[in-house]
C-alpha cells in the first residue's frame, strides 16, 4: 500500500472537485448529510493551519544537518507537505459545502472562499514541484501561501465572530450606539433590523429570491415576482404578512422552514407597522400612546436621559470641601463629572455660599435653592453657572427683574419659579433659551390665562401651572371632641371641641337639633355642660360646605345611692363589679366586654338605697343595643320608689320601642321622668326581650367532622334568649 | 555526565526545586497573615459610598403602603365576568392548585363574587378605576398601574417582610435601609428613612418595627418612626433654661466620653450613637419648620382634603411626607392599616378608600406643581391581593375576600416611571395573563430608578453577599419611561 501515492491522488482529486464546485457554484445544492460534513469545516480547518505552521518551521528553522540520514529528512518533509495539501483540500471542500447555508454575508464569504480555494491549489502545486524549487522560489511561495492563509483565516474569523473581533476591546471607534427611545424611527430601528437579520440573507441584491430585494425602502415597495409585498389596500393585508402568517409547513411560508423564524414580538411589529400604512419615516414618539408598537418599542429601547457631558470632573477634594451641613454637593453618579448642589435650612443661607460654588462652575449642572431667601442680587452669581441644566428657584424671593441675569444659561433645560413673584413679561426673557423645555409657574405672578397663552405660542415648552383649586368646593371635616368625662355629678364639665384647621368656626346645640351657622351657639373655651343633654357640633369655614354633625351624650347624676343591691343575679359572663357598677359613674363603651357593663337574659331587679331621703324626678337607665350580638331593647322598664322597701309605689313604667335592624349598634339612655317625689329606696325592674323568634337566631353550629375530641359534648342549653345590658343608673 | 553539567549550570535539581517551592508558598501564606487584604482581589464595594451607580431618574421615594392588602378587584381590576358568574364555584382549572389560607381551606364552595362598585375608564391611558377612587381618577395620566404583581407569601407577616426586606423570613434590612446604605440622606439634618403610621377603621393587621429595621446593616440606617400624635417628634426643643450653646457643649462632652469608649471597645454601635446624637441636634433646628402645618395655604387643604391637618390621619401623613421628601429625606414610608377585608368588605373598603383617595391624588398633584414629581417616586400598594371568590357568606351586597398572592395591583407615579397600564390578568382576576412582575423584579426596578444596580448593592454578612433582591430580580423595562 503506497500511502503516499493514495494520498497524493486523493489530494489531486479533491482539488479537481474543488475547481468543479467553484465553476458551477450557483447550481450547487447540498443534501443534508453533506451539510453535516460541511459544518465540520470550522473544526477541520485547524489541521491544515497547524500542519502548515509545522511545515514552515520544518523548512526554515529546523537544521537538516542534524539528520545523519538525509533520506529521513526528505521523508519527513514530503509527508508534512502532503498532509498539509491533503487537509487543506478537504477543508476547502467542506467550506464550499458550508457556504451554501444561508445567513452569510456574501462579500466576506466570497473573499474567504476564493482565498481558501487558491490556498488549496497553491499547496497542491507546491507538493508536486517542491523538490525542484530553488531557494528563491521556495521563499516566494512560502510568503505567498502565508499571505493567502492569513487573508483566508482573517476573513473566516470575521464571518464567524464579526468584523474587528480581535481588536474590539481596544478599538474605540464608531460603536453602534443603542438608539434612545425619543430618537427611534419605527422603520429604521424596529422593522429594518429584523429584516436584516431574518430576511435579507435571501432577499438582497446578490441573491434576490423571488425577485424581492429588501435592502432599501424603494426596493421593498417595488416588490418581487409575485407583485408588491406591502400593499396595505389589500384586504389580506399585503403579501408579506400573508406569507409570514402561513402555517410553518406550507411551502410558501416565510421565512422558509429550517431558517430562523420570526418570533411573536417581530410578528407584532410587522403587523402593526403595515396596518398603519407602512410609514418609513414616522418616529416612535409620534405614535399614539395606546399603539401596540409604542408598547413594544418601550420594551426594546430605553430612553436615555443620560447626557454625555464633555467636561472633566472636578477634584474630589474640592467637592468634599464644599459640602457643609446645609449645602450638599455631590456628583450625579459614580464616575460622572456632572455635579448637583442642594441647599437646606433657609435660616443658615448666606449669599457667599453661592459665590463659593463658582469654583465648580464647569461641572455644576443642577442647583436646588428651593425655599432659600434668595433675592435678585444672587441671580447674577447664578447667571455665571453656564453649565446649569436644572435650576430650582421655587419659594424664593426672586422677582422678575432678576431673570435677565439668567440669559447666559444656554444649557438650561428646566427651571422652577413656583411661588415667586415673577410675571408674564419676566418669563418671556427666559423663552429665548433654546434648550428650555420645562418651566414651573404654579402660584407665581402668572395667571392661568397667561400660562395657556404661552403654551399655545410655544408648543414644545412644558409649562406646569399646578392644580386649579379655586373652583373646588368641598366639605370641611367635623370638629373633634376632646371633652374629658361624660357624667356630670357635682361639677359641670368643660366642653372641649377642637378643629385642626385654624380659623374654622364651631357651632353646637344642646337641644338635639342639628347646628347651623347662624342660630346655634358659637363654641368658645368657656363652654360648660351641667345637665343631661345630647350635644351636637358642626364646623363652618368660608369657601367650604358645612361639615358632618358629630354628637356626644352627656349624663347627669345628681343623687348618689349609698348601696345598690342586685336582687336577681346577672348573667355569669357579665358580672361587672356587681351592684357597684351601676353607681360608679363609669360609662361603658360600645365594646360591651369592657367590664363596665352588667347583663341579664332574664328579669332584672335591683334596689338603690339612699340613707338620706332624696327628691327625685327622673331615673335614666343607660343601656346599649347590638343586634348582631343579640343585645336588644328590653320589653319593659318599671321604676318603683318609696321610703320602705316592702312598700313601694310605681313611679314610671314603659315599653321601649323594639329594634331588630341587623346593623344596629349604639348606646341608648332610657330617661324615665315622673312627678317629683321624695324617696329613700328606688327599685328598678327590667324585663329583657326574652325568647327570640327563629328568624333572629344565628344558625346552629354544624357538627365539626374534624373535631379532635372524640367524646360526646354535653348538649348546650338553648341559646335563644336576647340580652339586656346596663352600665349605669342616673338618678336626678 | 551531561545531565550533571547542566544541573550544575542551573544550580538546581529536583530536591532543591521542591524545597524552594514550599518555602515560597510558605512566605506567601505568612504575607497574607500579616497583610489581611493581600488576596482580596477587586473590591466590589469600591463604589464611591453614597453615590448612585448611574444617573438616577428618581432621587427620593414616598411609599404609601396599604397594610392588610386592598382588594384589587374592587378598586383597580375590572372583571365583569365575575359579576356574570356571581355565586358560581371557582373552576379548578383556574385555581390550579393555589394553596389556600387556613381561613378558607375548610370552605366546600368558592363562590365567585363580582364587585358591587361601578367601574369606569379614565384618562389617556384608559385605566379602569372603581367609584371608590374618584380623586385618583383625576390624576390617572401620571400613574402606572402594575396589574400583575405576584408573590409567594400568603399571610401578612411573611408577605410584609417579603415586600420590605426581600425575604419571607429573617431580620434582613428593609428597602429604606438599603437605600440609606446605598445613597445616604440628601439632607444631613434629617434621617434618610422615615416611617409614618395611620390606621383606618377597617379590619386591621399590625405593623412592627421589623419592617423598617436595618437588619445587619449599620444601625444608622434604621427607619425613624415619627409619632402619630400632635407632635411627630417629641422633645424637639431644649428645656427653658438651656441655651443652644449649653446643648452643644453637652453634646461635645458626651461625644468625648463615647469616643474613649469606642477606642477601648471598638463597638460600632457607639459610633452610631454619636452620630445619632449629632443628627438629633441638627434635627432640632430643621424639623420644627417641617412639622409646622399651621401655615399651610388653603390650596393645600383643598388638594389633600381638610383631614391633612388632623394629626395621625393618612392625609396628614401624606402632607408630612411631602414636606420631609422635599427637604431631602430619601425614603418616606407610610403605613395605612385596615384593608384586611375578610368580612363585610364593601362596607369597610368604602371608609378605607375615602381615607386614602384624596390624599394620594393630592400628593401627586402637589409634587407635580412643585416640580418634584419627576424626581420623586410615589408607590401605592399592599402586600398581596384578594381572592375573586367570597370568604364566608355571599349576599347581594356583602362579601369578604381572602388573601390572594397570584396577582395584585400596585401603582407607581413620577420618578421616571412610564404612565399607563402594565400587565394583564385573566378574565377571572385570578391568574396573570401577561407580563408578570415579581416582588424581586419590583425591587430591582425601584433600585434601578434610584440609580442603583440591584446586583451591585451588596453587603457581606455571614460569609455571603446579601442584597435586597436576594438572588433574583430583573429590571422591568416596560415600566421605565
Amino acid at each position: 500500500m503506497n500511502w503516499k501515492n493514495i494520498l497524493s491522488s486523493l489530494t489531486m482529486a479533491a482539488n479537481c472537485l474543488l475547481v468543479f464546485f467553484l465553476l458551477f457554484y450557483d447550481r450547487l445544492v447540498v443534501p443534508s448529510l453533506l451539510q453535516v460534513i460541511g459544518r465540520a469545516h470550522p473544526l477541520f480547518l485547524h489541521f491544515p493551519i497547524v500542519l502548515f505552521a509545522l511545515w514552515l518551521i520544518w523548512v526554515w528553522v529546523i537544521p537538516k544537518q542534524r539528520f545523519h540520514d538525509s533520506g529521513l529528512a526528505e521523508h519527513i518533509g514530503e509527508w508534512l507537505l502532503l498532509s498539509v495539501a491533503f487537509t487543506a483540500a478537504l477543508t476547502a471542500l467542506m467550506g464550499i459545502l458550508l457556504s451554501k447555508e444561508p445567513g452569510y454575508n456574501p462579500e466576506s464569504l466570497s473573499w474567504h472562499k476564493w482565498s481558501g480555494a487558491i490556498l488549496s491549489l497553491i499547496l497542491l502545486l507546491w507538493y508536486v514541484f517542491y523538490q525542484r524549487l530553488k531557494r528563491v522560489a521556495m521563499v516566494s511561495i512560502s510568503l505567498l501561501s502565508l499571505v493567502v492563509l492569513l487573508i483566508a483565516g482573517h476573513q473566516g474569523a470575521a464571518i464567524t465572530h464579526g468584523d474587528n473581533f480581535l481588536l474590539a476591546p481596544v478599538y474605540k471607534g464608531r460603536v453602534k450606539e443603542k438608539v434612545p427611545l425619543d430618537q427611534a424611527v419605527v422603520y429604521r430601528d424596529m422593522v429594518q433590523p429584523m429584516l436584516e437579520a431574518k430576511c435579507m440573507s435571501c432577499h438582497n441584491s446578490s441573491k434576490a429570491k423571488g425577485g424581492l430585494v429588501m435592502t432599501s425602502p424603494e426596493l421593498l415597495l417595488k416588490g418581487g415576482k409575485s407583485g408588491p409585498v406591502l400593499d396595505t389596500s389589500d384586504a389580506n393585508m399585503s403579501l408579506l404578512l400573508q406569507r409570514v402568517h402561513l402555517p410553518e409547513e406550507d411551502r410558501k411560508h416565510m421565512p422558509p422552514l429550517g431558517k430562523p423564524q420570526l418570533n411573536d414580538q417581530e410578528l407584532a411589529i410587522l403587523y402593526n407597522w403595515i396596518r398603519r400604512g407602512a410609514n418609513f419615516t414616522v418616529k416612535v414618539t409620534e405614535l399614539d400612546p395606546t399603539d401596540t408598537l409604542r408598547t413594544i418599542a418601550s420594551n426594546i429601547f430605553r430612553s436615555s436621559e443620560q447626557e454625555n457631558y464633555d467636561f472633566s470632573a472636578a477634584s474630589e477634594d474640592k467637592v468634599r470641601k464644599l459640602n457643609t451641613d446645609y449645602r450638599a454637593v455631590y456628583p450625579l453618579a459614580t464616575g460622572s463629572p456632572a455635579i448637583a448642589v442642594d441647599f437646606f435650612g433657609g435660616a443658615f443661607f448666606k449669599p457667599d455660599q453661592l459665590k463659593e460654588l463658582l469654583a465648580i462652575k464647569t461641572q455644576l449642572v443642577s442647583l436646588n435653592l428651593a425655599k432659600m431667601p434668595v433675592t435678585d442680587d444672587e441671580l447674577s452669581i447664578i447667571g455665571e453657572l453656564t453649565n446649569l441644566r436644572d435650576l430650582d428657584l421655587s419659594f424664593t424671593k426672586v422677582t422678575g427683574q432678576g431673570l435677565t441675569a439668567l440669559e447666559k444659561l444656554h444649557h438650561l433645560k428646566r427651571i422652577s419659579l413656583t411661588n415667586t413673584a415673577v410675571h408674564r413679561e419676566d418669563v418671556q426673557k427666559l423663552l429665548t433659551l433654546k434648550e428650555l423645555h420645562e418651566i414651573y409657574v404654579w402660584n407665581s405672578g402668572l395667571s392661568f390665562a397667561e400660562a395657556d397663552e404661552i403654551k399655545k405660542k410655544y408648543p414644545f415648552l412644558d409649562i406646569q401651572t399646578g392644580a386649579r383649586t379655586d373652583t373646588l368646593f368641598q366639605k370641611i371635616n367635623p370638629p373633634v371632641n376632646q371633652t374629658v368625662g361624660q357624667v356630670i355629678s357635682d361639677t359641670p364639665i368643660t366642653l372641649r371641641l377642637k378643629h385642626f384647621v385654624p380659623g374654622t368656626a364651631i357651632r353646637y346645640t344642646l337641644d338635639g337639633t342639628d347646628p347651623d351657622s347662624i342660630h346655634s351657639i358659637a363654641y368658645d373655651q368657656r363652654a360648660v355642660i351641667d345637665s343631661q343633654v345630647l350635644m351636637k357640633a358642626r364646623a363652618f369655614r368660608k369657601g367650604w360646605r358645612p361639615s358632618d354633625v358629630v354628637q356626644y351624650q352627656f349624663y347627669r347624676a345628681t343623687f348618689h345611692p349609698d348601696t345598690v343591691i342586685l336582687i336577681t343575679p346577672t348573667d355569669s359572663l357579665y358580672k361587672g363589679k356587681g351592684g357597684t357598677t351601676l353607681k360608679d359613674l363609669q360609662k361603658g363603651s360600645q365594646n360591651f366586654g369592657d367590664g363596665k357593663w352588667i347583663a341579664y337574659r332574664s328579669r332584672m331587679e335591683c334596689m338603690e338605697k339612699f340613707t338620706k331621703p332624696v327628691r327625685v324626678r327622673s331615673v335614666t337607665v343607660s343601656s346599649l343595643v347590638n343586634v348582631g350580638s343579640m343585645i336588644y331593647p328590653p320589653k319593659s322598664i318599671r321604676i318603683m320608689g318609696g321610703d320602705d322597701p316592702g312598700n313601694l309605689r310605681v313611679l314610671y313604667q314603659f315599653a321601649p320601642p323594639t329594634d331588630t335592624m341587623p346593623q344596629s349598634n349604639y348606646l341608648i339612655p332610657y330617661v324615665c321622668k315622673f312627678p317629683p317625689t321624695t324617696v329613700k329606696f328606688i327599685k328598678v325592674m327590667v324585663e329583657p326581650i326574652g325568647k327570640l323568634p327563629p328568624s333572629l337566631l344565628p344558625p346552629p353550629p354544624k357538627a365539626d367532622p374534624k373535631a379532635l375530641s372524640k367524646k360526646k359534648e354535653k348538649p348546650q342549653p338553648a341559646n335563644d334568649r336576647g340580652w339586656f345590658f346596663i352600665d349605669e343608673l342616673f338618678v336626678n | 555526565m551531561e545531565k550533571e553539567i547542566i544541573e550544575h549550570a542551573l544550580r538546581i535539581n529536583r530536591r532543591k526545586f521542591l524545597s524552594r517551592l514550599s518555602l515560597g508558598i510558605g512566605s506567601v501564606a505568612l504575607g497574607s497573615l500579616l497583610i489581611p487584604d493581600l488576596f482580596k482581589g477587586g473590591e466590589e464595594e469600591s463604589i464611591m459610598a453614597g453615590l448612585p451607580h448611574f444617573a438616577p431618574r428618581a432621587k427620593r421615594i414616598i411609599y404609601l403602603f396599604q397594610n392588610g392588602a386592598p382588594s384589587q378587584l374592587d378598586l383597580f381590576d375590572y372583571k365583569p365576568l365575575l359579576q356574570k358568574m356571581q355565586g358560581e364555584d371557582l373552576p379548578a382549572s383556574i385555581r390550579n392548585g393555589q394553596r389556600l389560607t387556613g381561613m378558607t381551606a375548610d370552605q366546600v364552595k368558592f363562590p365567585l363574587a363580582g364587585t358591587v362598585f361601578q367601574f369606569n375608564q379614565y384618562g389617556q391611558s384608559r385605566a379602569w378605576l372603581s367609584e371608590l377612587l374618584p380623586h385618583t381618577a383625576g390624576v390617572v395620566d401620571d400613574i402606572c398601574f402594575i396589574k400583575t404583581m405576584y408573590t409567594e407569601a400568603i399571610n401578612h407577616d411573611p408577605a410584609l417582610t417579603f415586600f420590605q426586606t426581600g425575604a419571607q423570613q429573617g431580620n434582613r434590612p428593609s428597602m429604606g435601609s438599603w437605600l440609606s446604605y446605598g445613597l445616604g440622606s440628601e439632607n444631613k439634618n434629617l434621617p434618610a428613612f422615615c416611617v409614618l403610621l395611620s390606621k383606618g377603621k377597617g379590619n386591621g393587621q399590625g405593623v412592627y418595627s421589623k419592617l423598617w429595621s436595618n437588619g445587619f446593616l449599620d444601625s444608622i440606617h434604621q427607619g425613624v418612626q415619627f409619632s402619630s400624635g400632635e407632635n411627630p417628634v417629641l422633645y424637639l426643643s431644649d428645656p427653658a433654661s438651656m441655651t443652644r450653646d449649653d446643648r452643644r457643649k453637652m453634646l461635645d462632652k458626651i461625644a468625648e466620653l463615647n469616643d474613649d469608649s469606642y477606642k477601648e471597645f471598638g463597638d460600632p454601635e457607639i459610633a452610631t450613637k454619636i452620630q445619632q446624637y449629632e443628627m438629633a441636634y441638627r434635627m432640632q433646628t430643621i424639623v420644627p419648620e417641617i412639622t409646622d402645618t399651621s401655615k399651610e395655604p388653603e390650596d393645600t387643604l383643598k388638594l389633600y382634603g381638610p383631614e391633612c391637618l388632623v394629626p395621625g390621619t393618612f392625609a396628614a401623613n401624606c402632607l408630612l411626607a411631602r414636606k420631609l421628601s422635599e427637604s431631602g429625606v430619601r425614603f418616606v414610608q407610610l403605613y395605612h392599616q385596615g384593608w384586611d377585608g375578610h368580612n363585610n368588605l364593601p362596607g369597610e373598603i368604602k371608609g378605607q378608600a375615602k381615607d386614602v383617595d384624596q390624599a394620594s391624588a393630592g400628593l401627586i398633584t402637589d409634587l407635580k406643581q412643585r416640580g418634584l414629581l419627576d424626581e420623586t417616586l410615589v408607590i401605592w400598594g399592599g402586600e398581596f391581593g384578594r381572592t375573586n371568590y367570597c370568604q364566608g357568606k355571599l349576599t347581594k351586597d356583602s362579601y369578604g375576600r381572602d388573601h390572594h398572592p397570584r396577582c395584585f395591583t400596585v401603582w407607581m407615579a413620577g420618578g421616571g416611571v412610564r404612565p399607563g397600564v402594565y400587565g394583564e390578568t385573566d378574565d377571572f382576576g385570578y391568574n396573570i395573563a401577561r407580563d408578570p412582575v415579581h416582588v424581586h423584579d419590583f425591587h430591582a426596578t425601584v433600585l434601578y430608578l434610584m440609580g442603583l444596580d440591584h446586583e451591585k448593592l451588596t453587603f457581606k454578612h455571614q460569609g455571603r453577599r446579601y442584597r435586597l433582591t436576594d438572588v433574583a430580580g430583573k429590571v422591568v423595562n416596560g415600566l421605565i419611561a
